[in-house]
């Protein structure tokens, strides 16, 4: 029994300070990492926990929601076409995680978004769509670390609707935000590579994406990922930026001596190491402005952010 | 009364008096009548009396009374000579009744005849009066005592012989109260019976008279058992030996009279030494098990078996009919119950495979094998939850290749409503006056076209789902449909069947429900959404995901509940955005990491 799971067993006495514990506690020892069954929950625990999602009556919401069946055509459409390719080419998930477990969590979200549209209530975020192409795969790692569909669902509709609400509407403004802030962040950190990459015309728009909308779960391998969004559960995913910057930092020499590194960040990016990943990320932030890191918290959230592009 | 002393004083120099040593006292105290008198006495008593007890039969009172007065005189004579000791009175006593039995017996008699107890005290009384000296008297008192003792120990039989009869009769002769009244009368006296008073009373072969009695009683209780013939032997042998007694009777049996009372005064020890004896043997031989082992015995004995000869052989045959039918397997003289425990025997030998059918015997675990297959539709319950979960009546003819090259239920019912107007024209199913409505799966009488009154009229909803309306401009050809009546009332006619009651689709703004009415005591055997425009399985959960779901629920509210506030729902639910209500709060852990950073690289 890690030390997490026992603090976790604890009732806290006050909530804010026994977060702010359990964060330390992620950040110092971490979690293990697989899909045995403890493994999930302990992690499924924890980030609920973290992300404060509580999986009160998670089972009934979800099969309210199930009941309603595949999501509207269009949009089950969208769903289906992308689901079969989730992550395909990691062997674990697809042990783990069946595709029908996917449509039915986006089915169920993109019902539960239906329902919320109806909903005139002026503290709602910001409209989600639906569905948006990579949904899947963020729904990829809550699938793969949980142990029910319930309590993924739960975290996945926490994750989009209060933690990354703005990468998520029609127009994905959050995640141009964040590609902008990517460049930002770039070229505080590695200045080198990211001339590099300009030069050969290659914005976060253009490669950064994927990695932004998917908080990274799109990189492999999905243990890695986990423990990344164990990091990102209790600081905060604006910390995905920085850990995108630390990706390409850690690939930067195959990037600079790569003929066409297009190909390169476009297509799958080689599989990272989570703790050194993190460490690089952190160590960032030294080195990242408060206006930028406020920029970064910020983009998450909210959508009238001003990114001084131009000024770096 | 002084006198009870005195025969307590009685009994146990009584006790003392073997044969030899009463004789040999007797002797001692009374010169006159020496050993030999003893023996003389008895048949000198003996002789006199038989004259008169057959003589007079039945009448004896009259003779007890006659000679009640001679013994009285002749007491007194004797009695005159035993003054000298009283320590020898006891010995007087007992000298004078052998002595003098006849006296003895004649007051016995005497009382006899008479009430006992109004003879007895006319008796002491008269002797009192009429004896002058103690001595007479006290002897008189004592012998009087005997013959009272006597008397009330056999006050119950009318007569004193009858009663020594008794004593040794009365184990193994029940029925002999009959005979006991007139043992020596010969008119009266039943051959068989009597001989065994005579013959036992004989004082010249004692042992063989009881041991003679203690037979025929046997043989009598045998006569009564019809197939014996041995009885008939041994009567034909005692009616001989009964004319012989006959003839004795008128000697002896005064003899019995007279030894009588000496039995009766001292009944466990006879002079004799005899009694204690017959009594074991007659207890413990006689009368219980030998009767039990005879018949043993009888029914060993050929004759005896021979009569059941016959019934056995008719058994056998049909036993033996019936077993050549079988195997023509039979054995003799066994009694057909032996015969069926035979037939019982182990059916699965242990060290070969047994087949019966498709099943196979396992020796090893004792267990048999061969349908372990039957239990693999247990593991394919996810493969059955693609069967409809409400079996429906073909609706229409028109349908049989929908419905048999597809078993999803989802494209029937598609089928059933675009052909609905025609099914119902040509396929209603009429029972009676009802008619089932498939639309509605319910039965509706024929005769009341008027449609009921929907009872949840004025019922609202519960939760409303997402009818997305606003959803619909955007996506057109909505066949969407929450199974809401909202949307029912919106012209979509058909809600599927298969779902379950509405209050199952709870709304996920239903936030007032608490955590522990979330903890699901509902099991949903399968839940699932299936419409006429969807044909996905995938939306159907079977029950061991439900089951799996409300476990983990159950278990993480059970580990981390505690870090969320009891129906604190702001957290579960996006829409409520506690969040937003303290803007700061919820970003700043996001700078937390920054912080850290910061504070340590400084």
């Amino acid at each position: 029994m890690s030390s997490i799971e026992r603090f976790l067993s604890q009732p806290p006495l006050i909530i804010q300070s026994s977060l702010a514990q359990l964060r330390y506690l992620v950040l110092s020892e971490g979690l293990p990492t697989g899909n045995d069954k403890n493994i999930q929950r302990t992690r499924c625990y924890t980030w609920s926990v973290l992300s404060r999602t509580s999986m009160e009556r998670c089972t009934q919401i979800y099969i309210s929601y199930v009941q309603l069946g595949s999501a509207p055509q269009p949009i089950y459409h969208k769903i289906k076409n992308d689901t079969f390719r989730t992550l395909q080419t990691d062997p674990k998930f697809i042990t783990t995680v069946s595709e029908d477990a996917l449509l039915r969590c986006l089915s169920s979200f993109a019902w539960q978004c239906i329902e919320l549209k109806n909903v005139q209530d002026p503290r709602l975020p910001p409209q989600l769509s639906t569905y948006v192409q990579g949904m899947n795969v963020l729904l990829a790692p809550l699938l793969y670390s949980c142990p029910s569909e319930p309590m993924a669902f739960q975290l996945f509709s926490t994750l989009c609707y209060q933690i990354i609400p703005t990468y998520l509407n029609s127009n994905l403004t959050g995640v141009h935000n964040g590609a902008k802030l990517l460049d930002i962040c770039l070229k505080i950190i590695d200045p080198k590579l990211s001339k590099f990459l300009s030069d050969n015309l290659l914005t976060a728009e253009i490669y950064g994406i994927p990695s932004i909308l998917t908080l990274c779960s799109c990189n492999r391998p999905l243990d890695q990922v986990c423990k990344l969004w164990d990091f990102m559960f209790a600081y905060g995913f604006h910390m995905n930026i920085l850990f995108v910057v630390a990706i390409l930092v850690t690939i930067r020499h195959q990037i600079l001596r790569s003929e066409s590194p297009m190909n390169l960040l476009t297509r799958q990016l080689p599989e990272f190491d989570a703790d050194e990943i993190i460490k690089l990320g952190v160590g960032f932030l030294a080195k990242i402005p408060q206006s930028v890191y406020s920029l970064l918290v910020e983009h998450l959230t909210n959508l009238n952010i001003k990114i001084p592009y131009n000024d770096y | 009364m002084s006198i009870r002393p005195v025969n307590l004083d009685e009994f146990p120099e009584t006790s003392f008096e073997d044969m030899e040593s009463t004789f040999g006292k007797i002797n001692t105290n009374q010169d006159q009548e020496p050993a030999p008198v003893s023996p003389l006495g008895r048949n000198h008593g003996v002789l006199p009396t038989p004259s008169s007890a057959s003589s007079n039969g039945t009448t004896f009172s009259i003779s007890k009374g006659k000679r009640l007065s001679v013994g009285s005189s002749s007491r007194t004579d004797e009695e005159g000579e035993e003054d000298e000791d009283d320590f020898l009175n006891d010995f007087q006593e007992f000298q004078g009744k052998k002595d003098d039995i006849d006296d003895a017996f004649k007051t016995y008699f005497n009382l006899n005849d008479n009430d006992n107890n109004t003879n007895n005290n006319n008796n002491d009384n008269n002797n009192k009066d009429n004896s002058g000296p103690r001595k007479r008297k006290s002897i008189d008192f004592i012998k009087d005592f005997d013959e009272k003792l006597n008397l009330r120990s056999s006050r119950g039989s009318s007569r004193l012989r009858q009663r020594q009869s008794m004593m040794e009769l009365k184990p193994h002769l029940k029925p002999s109260s009959s005979f006991s009244r007139i043992p020596n009368s010969l008119s009266a006296g039943d051959l068989r019976i009597r001989p065994n008073a005579s013959v036992r009373f004989k004082k010249s072969m004692p042992a063989l008279s009881n041991f003679n009695g203690m037979i025929r009683e046997e043989d009598e209780l045998e006569d009564d058992l019809p197939t014996l013939k041995r009885p008939q032997r041994f009567l034909d042998n005692f009616e001989e030996a009964r004319e012989e007694e006959e003839q004795d009777d008128k000697d002896f049996v005064f003899d019995e009279s007279l030894i009588q009372p000496q039995f009766l005064n001292r009944a466990p020890e006879s002079p004799l030494r005899l009694s204690p004896s017959q009594y074991d043997i007659i207890r413990d031989d006689t009368l219980l098990t030998p009767r039990l082992h005879r018949r043993h015995r009888d029914w060993n004995s050929k004759d005896q078996l021979d009569s059941f000869k016959e019934r056995r052989k008719s058994e056998q045959q049909q036993q033996h009919q019936q077993k050549q039918r079988r195997k023509g397997y039979h054995h003799h003289n066994r009694p057909q119950t032996a015969s069926r425990i035979q037939i019982i025997k182990q059916e699965i030998d242990q060290n070969t495979p047994i087949k019966n059918g498709s099943m196979y015997y396992n020796p090893k675990t004792m267990k048999w094998e061969g349908n372990e297959h039957i239990l693999d539709k247990f593991n394919k319950l996810e493969s059955q939850d693609e069967k409809p979960l409400l079996i429906r009546a073909r609706t229409s003819a028109q349908e049989p290749l929908n419905s048999a090259t597809d078993g999803s239920h989802i494209e029937k019912i598609s089928k059933r409503n675009s052909n609905r107007g025609k099914s119902k024209q040509s396929h209603q199913r009429i029972v009676g006056k009802m008619m089932f409505d498939e639309e509605n799966l319910k039965w509706v009488n024929i005769d009341e076209d008027e449609e009921d009154a929907d009872p949840f009229a004025n019922v609202e909803d519960v939760a409303p789902l997402p009818t997305a309306p606003g959803f619909d401009g955007a996506h057109d050809e909505n066949t969407l449909k929450a199974p809401s009546s909202g949307a029912n009332n919106n012209g979509n006619k058909h809600i599927s069947p298969f779902l379950r009651s509405h209050s199952q689709i709870l709304p996920s703004g239903a936030n007032s429900l608490d955590r522990l009415n979330s903890s699901a005591t509902t099991r949903y055997h399968s839940v699932g959404f299936t419409r006429s425009d969807n044909t996905n399985p995938q939306f159907q959960l079977n029950s061991r995901q439900l089951e799996k779901f409300w476990h983990e629920e159950n278990k993480w509210n059970r580990k981390v509940g505690a870090w969320f506030i009891m129906g604190d729902s702001s957290d579960a639910q996006p829409g409520d955005l506690a969040d937003f209500n303290e803007v700061k709060n919820p970003r700043s852990f996001m700078y937390e990491i920054r912080n850290m950073v910061l504070n340590s690289t400084r």
